[in-house]
């Protein structure tokens, strides 16, 4: 399977109007892989562990009834051992806790809704792109690849 | 009317001081010896059978005193409107809703009452649900109530003058559908109640409620004791806004626990459970067609609404028909045909808001005429005008414009807000947008069938003659009211404001129907006014009598008797009253006989000075069908002008200049005139850009908190112009009448208007978030 086309974004938000609307933004710059949106938190989940790969791009809602978006990447860490770093948090506003639940869970990107859809490519492209130049390397060095695969 | 001592000036409200060093004291400061707490055991579910209730367990947990189901409260229905008692206490066979009441449990902590309802064990066969309009009128739905086929509640079919006949007349015909959101009113202060039944059989219940009348009919009907044997007091309240409109299961849960323990119970909703029992704004679809002639006359309207009413009736009755009686003004309409379906779903009842049933229905028909003047070429303000109504006249459902500065209050916020010079002149992303609306001075009729007077007040002279107090069921509850009738009291006997002392709230004081649909300073103002001229002439009569001087010569103002005739010699008056003041320490300085003096002479005449005063509207309305609903003694009407930005980027709205113009009659307060002209802004505005109650497929509802559940706040509000329009209401006491709720109706088309100046898009869904924006204008970019 080739890694960028598994490169699928997950948005989970309880509001339908913001999965709709983060959706649209994200399909309209991103060509890595399908987006896929949740107003549902316990369906999300269910989604992403029955998931053939480990990764994805993740954009998730801070509070969404009594779960938030740190416990739904923790319910997925151990399918997705990268998913803190792959996520993108959205809040209505970011507090102090909120901004301090980001540092402690290794999250580096955290956007303030309204979306401004510059960025947010940014930090979807900042995301993507760790795995861009990792495949890069794989193709052109092949004892880096094979190294790789040694520790797989 | 330019006489006047108090009124229709800027007076500080009787309330202010208690409020400002927090001496206020709410339901929830309350604490009465022996007093236990309750709590209300809520469905789980959005709908299921209730198969059995097993309380024995929580009836055996120390510290609890009682246990309430259906078998204790009996199976009374109730509800607002007497034509659809569709609710009991408890829930007997099913729930139907997620947080319908099944179990209530009195313990002598909170902690324990809490844990004893986790002891309740109730089997249910969980059914499906529908959480939709559409899914509650589809073909072989299941069915909330079996007496209510297709899950209607309730449906109105009115048509006047001839609708199809009318739209063949018309040089331009435009339908449009229209979508708001469900709402909570967000008021600061959860409902709260303690109830006391004593051992002689009287109820005393104190509660935060709009309606202390209303409550005590209904908990007296539901727990089958006498009318007379309850007695609501309504303490200081946060904020009411409609849903506090009715009696609660809390207050007859409080109420029936206390009649079991013979104790003081004291009941509190928890903010999540303020969002389940809601009551609040009804989600309304409307579509409506409009026809016009070219030159902008309008014809002819048709209008259909569906409402999601949730899962009880509560006032829907009446909202499904305001939502199509409000259309009939304030523009000259002489064909309108409305049909409305109020619909029952597995969620929380909705009800009454402020702007009741008409919210809706103003921002669907205000943007949509917005779009007919566009399409015509005609500035939205020339088009208003146009067909604007004036004094006199009557509407096609028979609503009576008694008075009406509809017109001076499209002109003022068309001056004040500059709108000549930024009416297709602002650059993109900047918008401005008018609106208009009218609302009615108190609802016509009571809710429940009868000839009662809706305001008795009683005015009691204090011993000394010199405090007023102005006895009065009516609800002050924060917007004002106890204010007004201090000043209607002190203007119409000639007293001065500060020695007008107002107690209110109290169903064994008077009748009073209650603060809703913008009633108070019309109706209970009548009532005020005429106890106060009763008392000034049982004063003045004993005055005449013992200076055999004629009373139509004599007159009161800011507290001193005047005569208008010659010389009075009143010192064996004065000589009385100092020597009955022996030992106080305010004796009469002045050369004047003032009103305390006489009022404490006409004491020792007569006794205790008691005046009293009521009011009923006249007979109001039409001959039809539902024609009730929307009469009053009188309108007040608002235009406004919104400016907007909308960041075209994200979609976000940011309002930044309101004008508003509103007809209040005469205003009594200048202050609390503009005070709930900005409250009905600052609803307005949340309800456009951010208000929404949301639920998940089983009917949880996801933001029942204030984190949550986005309200404006001051960061929100945008610089406001109030404009006060005075006209004189002849129905009005001094030609005053409404503004509490009139304000509300042209803020949410103001700003629809005004986004699509911005944006040249129009949304027809509510509320205006960023998200629903940017695609909206995503959309327009692609098409």
């Amino acid at each position: 399977m080739n890694m960028a086309e598994s490169m699928d974004v997950i948005v989970v938000d309880d509001d339908p109007g913001v999965c709709e609307a983060v959706s649209e933004i994200v399909r309209s710059f991103y060509a890595w892989g399908e987006v896929y949106a949740f107003t549902d938190f316990d369906e999300a989940i269910s989604f992403c562990l029955k998931r053939q790969t480990g990764v994805a791009i993740f954009i998730l809602d801070v509070f969404m009834g009594e779960k938030t978006g740190f416990t739904f990447l923790d319910e997925i860490e151990e399918k997705f051992p990268m998913a803190h770093e792959d996520a993108i948090i959205m809040t209505g506003y970011a507090s102090d806790e909120v901004v301090n639940m980001c540092i402690a869970s290794e999250i580096g990107h955290l956007l303030e809704k309204p979306i401004r859809p510059y960025a947010l490519q940014l930090a979807v492209r900042a995301i993507v792109s760790k795995y861009i130049k990792f495949a890069k390397r794989l193709l052109r060095d092949p004892g880096f690849a094979e190294n790789a695969l040694l520790h797989l | 009317m330019n006489e006047c001592a108090v009124l229709n000036k800027r007076l500080p409200r009787v309330d202010a001081p208690d409020k400002a060093r927090g001496r206020a004291a709410y339901v929830d400061d309350m604490r009465l010896p022996a007093m236990l707490y309750g709590a209300i055991l809520q469905s789980p579910f959005a709908h299921a059978k209730i198969l059995n209730i097993d309380t024995s367990a929580a009836k055996k947990l120390p510290g609890v005193k009682a246990v309430v189901t259906a078998q204790d409260a009996g199976l009374v229905k109730y509800g607002v409107s007497p034509a659809r008692y569709d609710e009991t206490l408890y829930c007997h066979q099913k729930v139907r809703y997620l947080g319908d009441e099944i179990a209530a449990v009195a313990a002598v902590d909170l902690e324990t009452a809490l844990e004893a309802l986790g002891l309740i064990n109730v089997e249910y066969e969980e059914l499906p649900a529908v959480l939709t309009v559409e899914d509650a009128l589809a073909e072989g739905a299941p069915l909330l109530h079996e007496e209510f086929p297709g899950n209607l509640c309730a449906e109105v079919h009115q048509e006047f003058g001839n609708v199809e006949e009318a739209f063949k007349e018309c040089d331009l015909i435009r339908t449009d559908r229209f979508v708001n959101k469900r709402q909570d009113a967000a008021f600061l202060e959860p409902h709260v109640c303690i109830a006391d039944y004593d051992s002689s059989g009287y109820l005393t219940l104190h509660t935060s409620t709009q309606v202390p009348h209303y409550v005590m009919r209904t908990v007296a009907m539901v727990l089958g004791i006498p009318v007379g044997k309850v007695r609501v007091v309504k303490p200081y309240v946060g904020g009411g806004f409609g849903p506090k409109c009715e009696a609660t299961p809390l207050e007859m849960s409080a109420s029936l626990l206390s009649m079991k323990t013979g104790r003081p119970v004291k009941m509190n909703y928890s903010r999540e459970q303020v969002f389940l029992h809601s009551r609040a704004r009804h989600q309304f679809i409307h579509e409506m067609t409009t026809g016009v002639k070219k030159d902008g006359t309008l014809v002819a309207l048709k209008n259909t609404c569906h409402l999601d009413g949730g899962a009880y009736t509560s006032f829907g009755i009446a909202t499904v028909y305001y939502a199509g009686s409000l259309l009939g003004g304030p523009y000259r309409l002489p064909n309108m045909k409305y049909d409305g379906y109020r619909v029952y779903t597995n969620k929380p009842a909705c009800g009454a808001q402020r702007g009741h049933g008409g919210v809706a229905a103003r921002a669907a028909w205000e943007q949509q005429l917005d779009a007919i003047a566009e399409e015509l070429g005609m500035d939205p303000v020339d088009f208003r005008l146009k067909n604007i109504m004036r004094t006199g006249d009557v509407t096609c459902n028979a609503l009576d414009m008694s008075s009406l500065g509809m017109k001076e209050c499209v002109e003022a916020v068309k001056e004040r807000s500059d709108w000549v010079h930024k009416k297709g002149k602002l650059p993109r992303g900047k918008g401005i947008g008018i609106a208009c609306g009218f609302f009615v001075s108190g609802a016509g009729y009571p809710i429940y069938r009868s000839d009662t007077y809706h305001s008795t007040v009683v005015i009691k002279l204090s011993e000394d003659g010199g405090t007023i107090n102005v006895l009065t069921g009516s609800a002050e509850i924060g917007q004002g009211s106890d204010t007004t009738m201090a000043m209607i009291a002190a203007e119409a006997l000639g007293v001065r404001y500060e020695d007008v002392r107002v107690i209110s709230g109290d169903t064994d004081l008077s009748v009073d129907l209650g603060a809703y649909s913008s009633r108070q300073t019309l109706m209970t103002g009548h009532a005020t006014k005429e106890a106060a001229e009763d008392v000034r002439k049982q004063v003045l009569e004993v005055l005449s009598r013992r200076l055999d001087y004629p009373v139509d010569a004599m007159d009161i103002k800011k507290g001193l008797i005047s005569f208008k005739e010659g010389t009075v010699d009143f010192s064996e008056i004065r000589r009385q009253y100092i020597k009955e003041h022996r030992g106080w320490t305010d004796p009469p300085a002045d050369d004047k006989l003032s009103f305390k003096e006489a009022a404490r002479i006409a004491y020792l005449e007569m006794g205790t000075i008691v005046g009293t005063g009521k009011y009923k509207p006249p007979k109001l309305g039409g001959a039809y069908k539902g024609a009730a609903v929307g009469t009053s003694p009188a309108y007040g009407c608002s235009a406004q002008v919104v400016e907007v930005t909308v960041d075209l980027e994200t979609g976000k709205v940011t309002v930044d200049n309101m004008t508003d113009a509103h007809d209040c009659g005469f205003a009594i307060n200048k202050n609390s005139v503009e005070g709930q002209m900005e409250g009905s802004l600052s609803m307005g505005l949340g309800e456009a850009l951010m208000e929404e109650v949301k639920f998940d497929r089983k009917g949880r509802i996801l933001n029942a908190n204030l984190a949550e559940y986005k309200i404006a706040t001051a960061l929100d509000m945008p610089n406001i112009k109030t404009i006060i329009v005075e006209s004189h209401e002849p129905n009005g006491p001094y030609g005053a009448k409404e503004v509490g709720e009139g304000a509300i109706m042209p803020t949410i088309p103001a700003i629809l208007n005004a986004v699509y100046d911005a944006t040249g898009v129009r949304i027809n869904e509510l509320p205006l978030t960023p998200e629903r924006v940017y695609l909206a204008l995503k959309k327009k970019e692609e098409t």
